[in-house]
């Protein structure tokens, strides 16, 4: 090492070490709290806290989600909310993950989270006869259902939380209690765990 | 009345007209081969591709992971993770390999940060402890938080996530935004990221002490005590005086500004077993 360098006095040494304290802290404080809790990735089956604790932030999830389901929040966590794309439990996610903090689970039994219609938003409920996720639910879960006023309902037992029905939800109010998405159906963390 | 147009005539003054050049090259080079890196990160992710970024890395079957990001995982979640730790291990071995090249070459900090004019120009006297300090601190930090802190805002992470995000079709605000914060502390600090502040370069260096590859070394017949290497390291380092250079990131600013060209690049330097025995 070159003979010059500077001393470290004390003042740089509380400054230094009261930077890196104060940003560590910053982050660990402010790291973004969903207003809403986030659903995780397919084959997060640990604790969320544990999760948070595995998962290295290193997007490898997200780069090979084929439907673009998965994107990462501000902290890099990876999460899932139906509106960039849906997730089809390929577990394309679970095989590169490489801390483990994704793990396999069967994609015909795991739930993901549930979606959730907020009536007052829905079109159907309006009366305005919009099924669109009704339709592409029938193709998929068969979790939507119809009554005799075309209204739709949510099947919780058959709901995986794929978040299909939000992809396709043509309602983009920004005034509503689900401010994540502005769709009139969002998806909900079961009480179960996986929560964000 | 015109100004005589100035040219390049004498033989001095074309010698540093050319080392202008070739450092310019170098410093191209890097910045070139980072974006590139990047640039590959996105389209693999555009093209779902399984690749990784620099945080965990896939080449064919070999998995290559930060090992920063493995100590952090494993003190934050308090689980030992076997393949993750073997991916890690191989990341040690590539920097033993290698020395510091990720930081000089792949680390899209080194060319977004240090660049300010309020820098100190020097690095502090211990800074082997302090890197070293900087390191285990992170860790300690992952620990108590059980959430590994640093990874959040490691600027090669957040880039990545950019990448990322970019391929796939994302958000680059919070890229931008942790990028902002990492230049206002180093602003408030007054000083560099990469030299003085950066956890990460604080544990490659500590690792890359046992690095025998890709070594610069001053020729003792040709080197006459200047400051020429030092002013353009970017860690400060005076190649002639040095005796320590694990802090070497292969930039080849020294080889490429010295005047009595007395830098030498010496890929395989097993020389260092025989400077110890004779020490
Ligand atoms: S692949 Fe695993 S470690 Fe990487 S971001 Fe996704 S969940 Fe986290």
């Amino acid at each position: 090492m070159s003979a010059k360098s500077i001393a470290l006095t004390r003042r740089d040494f509380l400054k230094l070490t009261g930077g890196f304290a104060a940003f560590g802290f910053a982050i660990f404080a402010f790291r973004p709290q969903p207003t809403f809790p986030s659903i995780l990735p397919p084959g997060a089956i640990l604790p969320a806290d544990l999760f948070r604790a595995q998962c290295q932030r290193c997007g490898k999830c997200v780069a090979i989600c084929p439907h673009h389901a998965l994107a990462q929040d501000a902290t890099g966590t990876p999460y899932i909310d139906g509106l960039s794309g849906w997730c089809d439990l390929c577990l394309d996610c679970v095989r590169v993950c490489p801390t483990g903090a994704l793990r396999a689970v069967d994609p015909k039994q795991f739930k993901l989270g549930l979606a959730e219609i907020d009536r007052d938003q829905c079109l159907a409920w309006r009366g305005n006869g919009c099924r669109l996720c009704y339709e592409k639910c029938e193709m998929l879960q068969k979790a939507i259902e119809l009554d005799a006023d075309v209204r739709v309902y949510v099947k919780s037992e058959t709901c995986n939380g794929c978040g299909a029905c939000v992809n396709v939800c043509p309602q983009a109010d920004r005034v509503t209690k689900h401010k994540s998405t502005g769709r009139a159906v969002a998806l909900k963390v079961l009480d179960n765990g996986n929560t964000g | 009345m015109e100004t005589p147009v100035e040219t390049i005539t004498t033989r001095a003054q074309r010698v540093v007209a050319s080392k202008r050049l070739t450092k310019k090259f170098w410093a191209r080079a890097r910045v070139i081969t980072s974006v590139t890196a990047l640039a590959l990160i996105a389209l693999t992710a555009a093209l779902k591709v399984e690749l990784g970024t620099f945080s965990s890395l896939a080449l064919g079957p070999i998995q290559f992971a930060c090992p920063l990001g493995v100590a952090q995982v494993i003190a934050a979640s308090q689980q030992f993770i076997p393949a993750f730790a073997l991916a890690g291990l191989i990341g040690l071995l590539s920097i033993i390999l290698l020395g510091r090249v990720f930081c000089g070459w792949l680390c899209p900090g080194r060319w977004m940060f240090n660049r300010g004019p309020w820098q100190e120009k020097m690095p502090f006297k211990h800074r082997g402890w302090i890197q070293g300090a900087l390191a285990g601190g992170v860790v300690g930090l992952a620990a108590v938080c059980h959430t590994p802190v640093f990874c959040i805002v490691c600027p090669a992470g957040i880039v990545c996530r950019g990448a990322i995000a970019a391929g796939a079709g994302g958000s680059l605000l919070p890229t931008l935004g942790w990028l902002g914060g990492i230049i206002s502390f180093e602003w408030l600090s007054r000083r560099s990221w990469c030299r003085d502040l950066c956890p990460l370069g604080g544990a490659i260096s500590l690792v890359s002490r046992l690095n025998p590859f890709l070594k610069f070394k001053a020729n003792p017949e040709k080197c006459r005590p200047c400051k020429a290497c030092e002013n353009v390291c970017p860690e400060g380092m005076n190649i002639g005086r040095a005796v320590d250079t694990s802090v070497c990131m292969k930039c080849f600013a020294c080889q490429a500004v010295c005047p009595r060209d007395a830098v030498e690049f010496q890929p395989v330097a097993f020389k260092i077993t025989t400077a110890k025995s004779s020490h």
